[in-house]
């Protein structure tokens, strides 16, 4: 999450440094919240042979992040989802005043997270309710074992994860997740599973048992 | 609260949370949803997700390909315009006209040329548009100082009104117009003694 970089950013005015930064391609190594200070501060009418390259720069480093943390297993393999969270990121950008324009200029990658974040939230609600509706509809299904990569030697994790990508319910991966780094299902003394879901000690168990279940089933028959 | 409100609140902790918390353990989990209940559930959702992320940070990391990265290209310069086109427009919102700097100071043009002893016609067509620049510089001093206003916001102002020219009547053989004319043709057809007009134009 961390865009720091060893180079020196000129001042976010400074529009002779930042040119000859754009010159020499320097700007590609400066701390990302350093290019969204520039942008907002030069201002959209800047030179463009500066503003452009920066603009583009700060547009393929907030796809790959999306990319990264946006799965293939949404509709339409995330790409619409990635589309509209990058739109709003990039238009808030020349907006200093909105919430994301101020995000990105001091925590670059926590700000782009979280939109990635809230895509992913928005659209597992979307995707939740169409597999409700349709139950065995033809939208997202559980994942066959043939879709799992065979070679489990060396992709076990990515297999689990698969599988979990599967699991629409955040509060049932929550609970797992918390369950595998063996947190304590109840305590007096420390957190709990329990505490932490705000749920009772059963509805946990059933949760858990369920995606345990569920990863045991898939992995379990193309093993 | 308003709803604004309560979203605006919800995207300040869910961002605080994300930056405090890359990995939620089940204590972190409780003390943000025992500090912030009214968003509890948010908060567990987000953590979600910020543990399944954790959980594959070791994995490879899926890359877009050319053509998810060209169309974000596309889409981040098309804001780029946008924003142009937004501040230009707020710059010239923010232009203001000989009108708007006179009524600021409680005169009018009849009024400012008595002041100035000046004909009313020349300041008429000043803040009609119908005067090219250069003004001469003592109208320029004299105006400046009687408007209190800047001579880069007399010059804005000149070229906002340049810009959109106040018509006259229109002609039964053409459209309205108007044709800018010098400074000094504008004094010298001034009804003004010819001492005045010398002075104006800087001449005495």
């Amino acid at each position: 999450m961390d865009h720091r970089a060893g180079e020196d950013a000129p001042p976010s005015t400074d529009l002779a440094g930042w040119r000859r930064a754009v010159a020499d391609g320097r700007f590609r190594a400066f701390r990302m919240e350093s290019i969204v200070a520039a942008i907002q501060d030069l201002g959209p009418t800047t030179d463009k042979a500066v503003m452009n390259p920066l603009v583009l720069h700060v547009s393929d480093t907030v796809t790959h992040m999306l990319r990264g943390k946006i799965d293939r297993n949404h509709r339409n393999e995330g790409e619409d989802m990635i589309a509209r969270a990058h739109a709003k990121l990039v238009a808030a950008m020349f907006n200093p005043d909105s919430a994301d324009g101020k995000g990105l200029r001091v925590a670059f990658g926590f700000r782009v997270a979280k939109r990635a974040a809230d895509a992913i939230r928005a659209e597992t609600k979307i995707e939740k309710r169409e597999l409700e509706a349709e139950a065995q509809g033809d939208g997202r299904h559980d994942p066959s074992p043939s879709e799992i990569d065979p070679w489990r030697e060396i992709n076990e994790q990515i297999d689990v994860e698969r599988v979990l990508a599967f699991v629409t319910d955040d509060q049932k991966r929550l609970a797992f997740r918390l369950f595998m780094e063996d947190e304590p299902m109840e305590s007096t003394k420390k957190g709990s599973i329990v505490k932490a879901l705000g749920v009772s000690r059963k509805t946990a168990e059933k949760w858990i048992e369920e995606v345990r279940a569920l990863l045991a089933a898939k992995l379990g028959e193309k093993r | 609260m308003t709803e604004q409100n309560r979203i605006d609140e919800l995207d300040e902790v869910l961002f605080a949370f994300h930056q405090g918390c890359a990995n939620p353990s089940a204590d972190e989990i409780i003390a943000w949803t025992s500090r912030y209940p009214e968003f509890a559930e948010d908060i567990r959702a987000h953590a979600a997700i910020l543990k399944d992320w954790a959980a594959r940070r070791s994995l490879p990391a899926d890359e877009p390909d050319e053509l998810m990265l060209t169309r974000a290209r596309s889409r981040a310069l098309d804001a780029l315009y946008n924003a142009e086109v937004a501040q230009r427009s707020d710059v010239n919102k923010s232009q203001r006209s000989f009108e708007q700097m006179m009524q600021a100071r409680g005169t009018d043009v009849p009024q400012l040329a008595r002041e100035l002893g000046i004909a009313r016609s020349v300041l008429a067509d000043l803040v009609s548009g119908g005067m090219r620049a250069p003004v001469g510089k003592r109208l320029v001093d004299a105006l400046t100082y009687a408007l209190a206003v800047t001579e880069g916001a007399f010059q804005a102002a000149l070229r906002l009104a340049l810009r959109s020219p106040r018509l006259g009547h229109a002609k039964a053989d053409g459209a309205p117009s108007i044709v800018a004319r010098s400074y000094k043709e504008i004094i010298n057809d001034s009804s003004m003694p010819p001492e005045r007009q010398r002075y104006w134009l800087g001449e005495d």
